[in-house]
């Protein structure tokens, strides 16, 4: 009985020293998710904040990214194709000063980290919540990720089309009416 | 004495309920349903809720569904089936209903549906739409579907419809 007690407490040890060392030295992978996880955590807005709280909140948001974002977003005639840094805070500063709620979550990312252990495109699923609205926002995207210093930052942005129909700002072609 | 004794087979009776004759028949048979829910409702059968109106009136809103993730294993989707289309996972789906077909042309005249210049029959339709459309990418290509909600009240631009890949139709919706 004594063994096996002992037995029990060594495999709960091990597991345990086997779960701290998996998290002090998380794999590329976990690395890229837990800063996922941390996006969508920064970027939702749980209620309307003042000033001074939404723009240090829009200045971690920014943090997520490189100095210079190359974007590549339907409908092309909304977006440069790059963005830099101090922009999406701005941006992000509008968005929490619009809305008085915003929840968002990032949906089954698809990791895939690069030969060289640095770089990993992300494919993933943004749904954002708002304002009493369940799918505010509901859109498939492809991040690049490289990791600078230790941080896994996103340098490139795209949309991705679920479906294949025709950008929003192009209108179909209008057919007589019979 | 004999309330003791009506308390302990009161309390073996709840034991039996709980637990069964046998703990550790009951543990194996949590464990084998556990195992088989597992790989049933997440390999075979995809449970769904439905959200929002697109598929009006074929399902409504908050309804609850299944999606036959085999359907397809061994055959292609046909017109008329309704399809569950992934986004990167399967934690959101778009509900839609197969209308054209690879290499098929589809455009809406007068709210139907018209496909390489036929009308399509469609008994499933029960609002009334006014869609005049020749959508920018018309014709699909070889590993694409056209699906569309049946909920064609809607405004053509605030409908999520177009081509689909074969690849992201995941299955079919069961009920």
């Amino acid at each position: 009985m004594k063994l096996a007690i002992r037995l029990s407490l060594l495999a709960i040890t091990s597991g345990l020293l086997v779960w701290v060392w998996i998290y002090l030295h998380p794999t590329p992978q976990d690395a890229v998710r837990r800063q996922l996880i941390a996006l969508a955590k920064t970027a939702t807005l749980e209620n309307r904040e003042g000033n001074i709280a939404a723009g240090l909140r829009a200045n971690e948001f920014s943090e997520f990214f490189g100095r210079e974002v190359a974007l590549n977003m339907e409908p092309h005639a909304l977006f440069p194709d790059s963005i830099e840094r101090s922009e999406i805070a701005r941006v992000m500063l509008t968005i929490r000063t619009t809305y008085r709620s915003l929840d968002v979550k990032i949906l089954d990312p698809v990791i895939t980290i690069g030969a060289d252990q640095k770089s990993a495109i992300v494919e993933l699923t943004v749904n954002v919540a708002g304002d009493g609205d369940r799918h505010l926002l509901v859109q498939e995207m492809k991040f690049t990720m490289k990791e600078v210093d230790g941080k896994w930052q996103i340098i490139r942005v795209e949309t991705v089309k679920t479906l294949n129909s025709a950008p929003s700002l192009t209108p179909p072609e209008t057919l007589p009416v019979a | 004495m004999q309330n003791e004794s009506v308390h302990q087979e009161k309390h073996s009776w709840l034991r039996t309920i709980a637990i069964g004759r046998n703990p550790k028949v009951t543990l194996i048979r949590v464990a084998v349903l556990v195992v088989v829910c597992t790989i049933l409702f997440k390999y075979v059968l995809l449970p769904v809720r439905v959200d929002g109106p697109s598929m009006l009136p074929t399902y409504k809103d908050n309804s609850v569904n299944l999606i036959n993730r085999l359907a397809y294993r061994n055959a292609d989707p046909q017109r008329g089936d309704i399809v569950a289309v992934r986004y990167s996972g399967t934690s959101m789906m778009l509900m839609k209903r197969v209308v054209a077909l690879p290499g098929e042309t589809i455009e809406f005249v007068n709210g139907r549906v018209l496909i390489d210049g036929r009308y399509l029959e469609e008994p499933y339709l029960k609002n009334p739409c006014d869609w005049n459309v020749k959508p920018n990418h018309s014709t699909m290509r070889a590993d694409e579907y056209y699906v569309v909600g049946d909920n064609r009240s809607m405004p053509y631009q605030l409908h999520d419809k177009g081509g689909a890949k074969r690849e992201r139709i995941l299955g079919k919706v069961m009920l």
